[in-house]
């Protein structure tokens, strides 16, 4: 179910591309103090929609999608980070059967022997996120530069760019939990 | 029963709201009364209150130090721990090892106490009833509105089973609360003015959490929290147990009166075990044996504790990861429960967050402090404190495949909603099913099974039936359905029906699979598992010593291949016995090896 309410208003801020993340937290804070339902001024729904809509804001791919007045989210992955994709795929697969063995394998021997892979696959994970957030910061030019624009810009432009971000996050929040896991195992070292 | 609705602002039952710590191992009760926390003694003049119930045929059940005492007369009518069955079925993974379960697999949980039969939640309102008492006798008035705090890793069925053991100790509970949060409150109320993110590291009789906090002003922020709710001082006293009994060379023949006494004698020894290096236990006319000393040192307790405690480094790495943080980020960690007494324990905290633990709160008190702050912030009392909490686990619904489909992602500041729309698979169909689940993992049946709803659809063609669903979480971390057909427009609340309800065939599997195996020969099957085990072991000695080979002395080596081949020998020869001795001599002369490789690998890679 969408959002009725315009989620910009809702924390008075201007509705574009690029927010004020202080104004965001700012003014969230004082609809919070004001809206919990602890308190004789409390409202919990009111409450639940300043959650949903700040949520909403803090993420740009949601952001962007609501300024594009979209609801659906396609999901072919954008041209440009086609070989971006593979590479993370390849770099996730590895790890997961790499930790998976370990985890699988009672003996301390076993799981010593695994060790190095699992460095080394810690290395790959580490490089394709660095080349992930290269590509994140090209995303945020383009960003900045739609802002500069606005509101001169299609929908479909605020769309590719939303599935960019998409994309971006998701796999970030993947390499970052792959890299967890190996940690979790093996204590970090200077890499 | 007490029927009402919590947090509506309607009418509401009056008088002074009190705070509760309903404990693993012992509960609490107290006040927020004029500017001061109380935490009222019961009539033995202690404010810990064991969470111990014994039944007997003719009397009201014994709450605390009495039934404690009744434990050792009565074992089979006593009950203790039983917060860890709280929103549980047989087969449950927290039945292991328990005494008085009685019912089905999958069936909701019993407890049978000589010849009564329990649920955990009619149990935990005695001990919610007895701490009412003891707040009335003190304050002189009737108390019914209450704070009850919970670990913060319970999920949805373990909220609701205590919310139910309040309401039948006749309690309005107006609030469930998560204990770390709890603790986080009563260490910040004096602190404002600051700004500062801090952990609370709370290891307790039953349970474990980690949660994350950022105090700002006056707004206490939980940004993520993680737990074992089967981790705790009890898994330590089954370890030291299994110790004790191992040194008495008593292993499986003692009856459940000495069991109870041996359990209360470990207890107290673990206590006294964090101030003084070695004790001496004095274990009086166990099993028709003359009375002994055995010697337990800390080191002895330290051992068997460390690998309990390491269970703990993944869950706080895990919670710091999803805060988004670093340990040298935090400014405080603080520690709380009973557990963190230990020497052990600090040091291990120390070495993970990088810092000296903050031991200003008190290990026992400082969650049913934080329950009672909580009830005067909802007085009104305490203005410029508020409590933003979240939801632990990750709410979701089984899709097509059995996959978990995530609709609350966990560590979602509570209360809050999300919608989910579904329509008819084909014309007419007027029904759909629809399974929730709780928890982590990718795949549905590892999650937490919350219960079915069932969804009426108006007769349309495919595709044009639609229902809308709003799933939310209230303010106790507690869930609430409502449906609304989106074509008629009308809105109803749904009832789950709970999985804790409903049988569960998954369950039963499990159970008469292990029922299974117990009927095999039993040294064919040790055979074949030690065979496996040398299988796997063989090669891969051989592969350490090929990647050690220059680290090693040739003697070493060579008694390294002494050692596999009297394994291969025994696996030639089909010998039990020596093969399992063979096997546990190759694991101990290759233990070195193993850190050795690990060296070796950050020492290449770095």
């Amino acid at each position: 179910m969408p959002m009725l309410i315009d989620p910009f208003a809702l924390l008075g801020l201007p509705r574009r591309p690029m927010i004020d993340q202080d104004l965001l937290k700012k003014n969230l804070r004082s609809l919070v103090l004001q809206c919990h339902p602890d308190h004789r001024t409390g409202d919990t729904k009111m409450f639940e929609e300043i959650q949903e809509a700040s949520n909403l804001l803090r993420s740009t791919p949601a952001r962007l999608r609501n300024l594009a007045g979209e609801i659906r989210i396609t999901k072919s992955i954008p041209r440009a980070a086609q070989e971006l994709f593979e590479s993370t795929n390849k770099a996730l697969e590895n790890a997961a059967n790499l930790t998976n063995k370990y985890h699988g394998s009672t003996l301390a021997l076993l799981k010593a022997l695994l060790i190095k892979e699992l460095l080394l696959a810690r290395r790959k994970l580490i490089n394709v996120q660095e080349s992930l957030h290269h590509w994140h910061r090209s995303l945020e030019e383009e960003l900045n530069a739609i802002d500069l624009r606005w509101p001169n810009v299609r929908s479909e432009e605020l769309m590719l760019l939303s599935q960019s971000f998409l994309f971006a996050q998701r796999w970030d929040d993947q390499l970052r939990e792959a890299v967890l896991k190996i940690n979790l195992i093996s204590p970090k070292n200077s890499s | 029963m007490i029927d009402h609705k919590l947090n509506t602002r309607g009418i509401e039952p009056q008088g002074p709201i009190v705070g509760i710590d309903l404990g693993t191992t012992n509960s609490l009760i107290g006040i927020y009364d004029g500017g001061f926390s109380i935490i009222f003694a019961n009539s033995e003049g202690s404010r810990l209150t064991p969470s111990v119930v014994s039944y007997s045929e003719e009397l009201a059940p014994l709450i605390g130090h009495v039934a404690e005492r009744q434990a050792l007369l009565y074992p089979e009518k006593t009950i203790i721990s039983v917060k860890r069955l709280m929103g549980q079925r047989i087969g449950d993974p927290q039945c292991a090892g328990r005494n008085h379960l009685y019912g089905k697999s999958g069936d909701p949980l019993k407890i049978k106490l000589g010849d009564k039969l329990v649920t955990p939640e009619e149990v935990s309102a005695e001990i919610l009833k007895e701490l009412k008492s003891i707040a009335e006798e003190r304050l002189g008035v009737s108390v019914s509105r209450a704070i009850i705090t919970v670990p913060a890793y319970f999920n949805d069925a373990q909220r609701q089973a205590t919310r139910r053991a309040g309401e039948l100790a006749g309690f309005c509970v107006e609030r469930i609360i998560s204990e770390p949060t709890a603790a986080a409150l009563a260490y910040g109320l004096d602190k404002l003015k600051d700004q500062s993110k801090i952990a609370v590291y709370d290891f307790g009789g039953g349970t474990f959490d980690l949660s994350i906090l950022k105090l700002d002003h006056g707004l206490f922020e939980v940004l993520s929290t993680c737990g074992d709710t089967n981790l705790g001082g009890d898994t330590m006293d089954q370890a030291l147990m299994e110790l004790l009994l191992g040194k008495l060379a008593l292993k499986n023949s003692l009856d459940l009166k000495s069991l109870t006494r041996l359990h209360q004698i470990v207890r107290s020894a673990k206590e006294e075990l964090s101030y003084n290096e070695e004790i001496i236990l004095r274990l009086p006319f166990l099993h028709h044996r003359a009375s002994e000393e055995v010697t337990l040192t800390r080191r002895e307790l330290e051992d068997i504790a460390l690998p309990i405690i390491e269970r703990t480094r993944s869950l706080c790495l895990r919670a710091l990861a999803d805060a988004e943080l670093e340990a040298q980020d935090l400014d405080e960690v603080i520690l709380v429960g009973g557990a963190t007494r230990m020497p052990v324990v600090r040091s291990f905290v120390e070495q993970l967050f990088c810092k000296p633990p903050n031991l200003t709160q008190h290990p026992d008190e400082a969650v049913v402090m934080g329950a009672l702050l909580q009830g005067a912030i909802l007085q009104g009392n305490l203005e410029n404190l508020t409590l933003l909490d979240i939801t632990p686990l990750s709410l979701g619904i089984e899709t097509f495949g059995g996959l978990m489909n995530v609709i609350i992602p966990r560590n979602t500041t509570i209360p809050t909603k999300a919608g989910e729309l579904f329509t008819n698979a084909r014309t007419d169909q007027n029904k759909m099913k629809i399974t929730l689940l709780q928890g982590e993992r990718e795949l549905a049946k590892d999650n937490w099974k919350l219960g079915e709803l069932e969804l009426s659809f108006t007769p349309a063609r495919k595709g044009e039936a639609r229902v809308g669903v709003q799933f939310s979480i209230d303010a106790n971390g507690i869930l609430e359905v409502l449906a609304r057909d989106i074509t008629s427009g009308e809105e109803k609340i749904i009832e789950l029906a709970h999985a804790i309800d409903v049988s569960d065939e998954a369950v039963e599997a499990m159970i008469s699979d292990s029922l299974e195996h117990a009927f095999e020969d039993r040294d064919a099957r040790l055979f074949t598992e030690a065979k496996l085990q040398a299988e796997e072991m063989l090669p891969a000695v051989e592969n350490a010593l090929r990647e050690l080979h220059s680290l090693l002395s040739s003697d070493m080596q060579n008694a390294l291949r002494a050692r596999m081949d009297d394994v291969r020998l025994a696996l030639k020869q089909e010998e039990l016995t020596s093969l399992k001795k063979g096997l546990q001599e190759l694991d101990q002369a290759t233990q070195g090896l193993a850190t050795l490789l690990v060296e070796k690998a950050m020492h290449e890679l770095d």
